[in-house]
């Protein structure tokens, strides 16, 4: 009888590297609920997964690099606009490399999977070895409101020197670094009278600094009514309507700095045949001497004759007394005095009978006038 | 999330032709995450890249 004893090949285990290769991956979307855009948007940058599968053959019969898998399957849960992900329409697999191209968003709050699974055939053995990978997916929500809103400015000092005229005072609501399209903003200003901020009225009467844009982001003011207007500005987008933001402006009538000072024009010195005493007020500022001084200052000039009490002369710049006030005993000096206030933007002029004011008017315009910020001082 | 169109000829040094949408005459939409090994700033002076809105992305997709 034959007797057999076989023999047979022994092959060294492989080893294997298996890696997912994530090609612009990002498993966490942020949804944008304020532009309704995706962070980033798969539509437009897909997320692609590539399965790899490397084998190191110690005996060196398999050859070196990439080797092909077998029974690969992708399990792709996702879910867009509540309608589960199919393949063809929201991802794609090669069914030579088992590539997955993912270009679908995720519904935010959804939570997806992710899974692949692979196999190796090694022929010589027969071995099967099984490769897994999973990730879950999201979206998360987020409202890129960062609301805030940026003004020019918070002090507006209007010199009566320099009339601007009618101008504009902007403000701007920004999203996050980005300002906010108009139409998509709502603007509305008002301003601050007896304690609380009013809505701003355009009947032409109690607002006359007003000229346009209570509504918009740039609101039209006139210099020539503005003495002491406070305004708040509040802003907020249209589908957002209780994330409102403030930002308040003053603006003012402010002279700076100003020196005032009076010049004898004649009579300083009395002589004989000195007829009258002459004076005239000058206001200088850094700039130079201010030029028609009545346009912004009331003036009035005194008179004193070294005894009794400080008579009146004028209300102007420029006073002048007679040779006949000049003080009758030679020892006494005479000297002029005067009082200089600023005058106020243009103020209506009101007449109030009981708990009403009325607006005086001309041709259906409302008269103003200018007058003293300050007391008259005595 | 920032947009940018970038030339083929970038797009092949950074690798990204293969997965993201686009070919050699329009060049590739790509996004600022796949932009972070190269200098936006410089690339974009040479003209091998411009940044787009999320629509001109769409606009330049849907071309394809």
């Amino acid at each position: 009888m034959r007797r057999e004893s076989q023999g047979r090949a022994v092959f060294q285990p492989p080893r294997f590297a298996f890696q997912m290769l994530e090609l612009g991956v990002s498993y966490v979307q942020k949804y944008n609920a304020v532009e309704g855009e995706f962070n980033p948007d798969r539509t437009l940058t897909p997320s692609v997964f590539v399965p790899q599968l490397t084998v190191i053959d110690p005996d060196g019969i398999i050859p070196e690099g990439l080797q092909p898998m077998v029974n690969a399957s992708w399990t792709v849960n996702g879910r867009t606009n509540g309608t589960s992900w199919a393949r063809g329409t929201h991802y794609q697999v090669d069914p030579a490399t088992h590539r997955l191209t993912i270009n679908a968003n995720c519904d935010p709050h959804y939570a997806g999977l992710l899974a692949f699974h692979g196999e190796y055939f090694d022929h010589r053995t027969g071995k099967v070895s099984k490769f897994d990978w999973k990730r879950t997916i999201s979206c998360e929500t987020y409202a890129d409101n960062r609301l805030s809103l940026h003004n020019e400015q918070s002090k507006v000092s209007l010199m009566p020197f320099k009339n601007r005229g009618q101008f504009d005072q902007n403000v701007q609501l920004f999203r996050g670094e980005d300002p906010a399209p108009d139409g998509q903003c709502v603007y509305r200003w008002r301003v601050w009278e007896d304690g609380a901020f009013r809505a701003i009225s355009s009947d032409g009467h109690a607002d006359l600094w007003y000229v346009s844009g209570a509504d918009t982001k740039s609101i039209r003011v006139d210099q020539d009514y503005i003495q002491h207007v406070l305004l708040q500005c509040t802003a907020y987008l249209h589908d957002y309507p209780d994330e409102t933001r403030t930002a308040t402006v003053l603006l003012r009538r402010w002279y700076g700095q100003y020196d005032d000072d009076l010049v004898w024009l004649s009579g300083k010195y009395v002589f004989p045949d000195t007829p009258r005493a002459e004076a005239e007020v000058v206001v200088t500022r850094r700039t130079g001497m201010v030029a028609d001084v009545m346009k912004y200052f009331d003036i009035e000039i005194l008179y004193h004759k070294g005894t009794g009490q400080w008579q009146h002369v004028c209300h102007g710049c420029r006073g002048m007394v007679p040779r006949s006030m000049f003080p009758v005993d030679g020892t006494l000096t005479h000297r002029f005095g005067w009082i200089l206030r600023e005058k106020s933007a243009k103020t209506p002029l009101t007449v109030t009978v009981g708990a009403s004011r009325f607006y005086l008017t001309a041709g259906g315009k409302v008269l103003t006038g200018r007058f003293p910020t300050t007391a008259r001082e005595e | 999330m920032k947009y940018y169109i970038i030339k083929a000829e970038l797009a092949g040094r950074l690798g990204l032709t293969a997965y993201r949408y686009g070919n050699r005459e329009a060049g590739y939409l790509v996004n600022q995450g796949d932009l972070v090994m190269c200098d936006i700033g410089q690339e974009s002076g040479n003209g091998q890249l411009k940044e787009v809105s999320v629509s001109q992305a769409r606009q330049f997709v849907n071309k394809l």
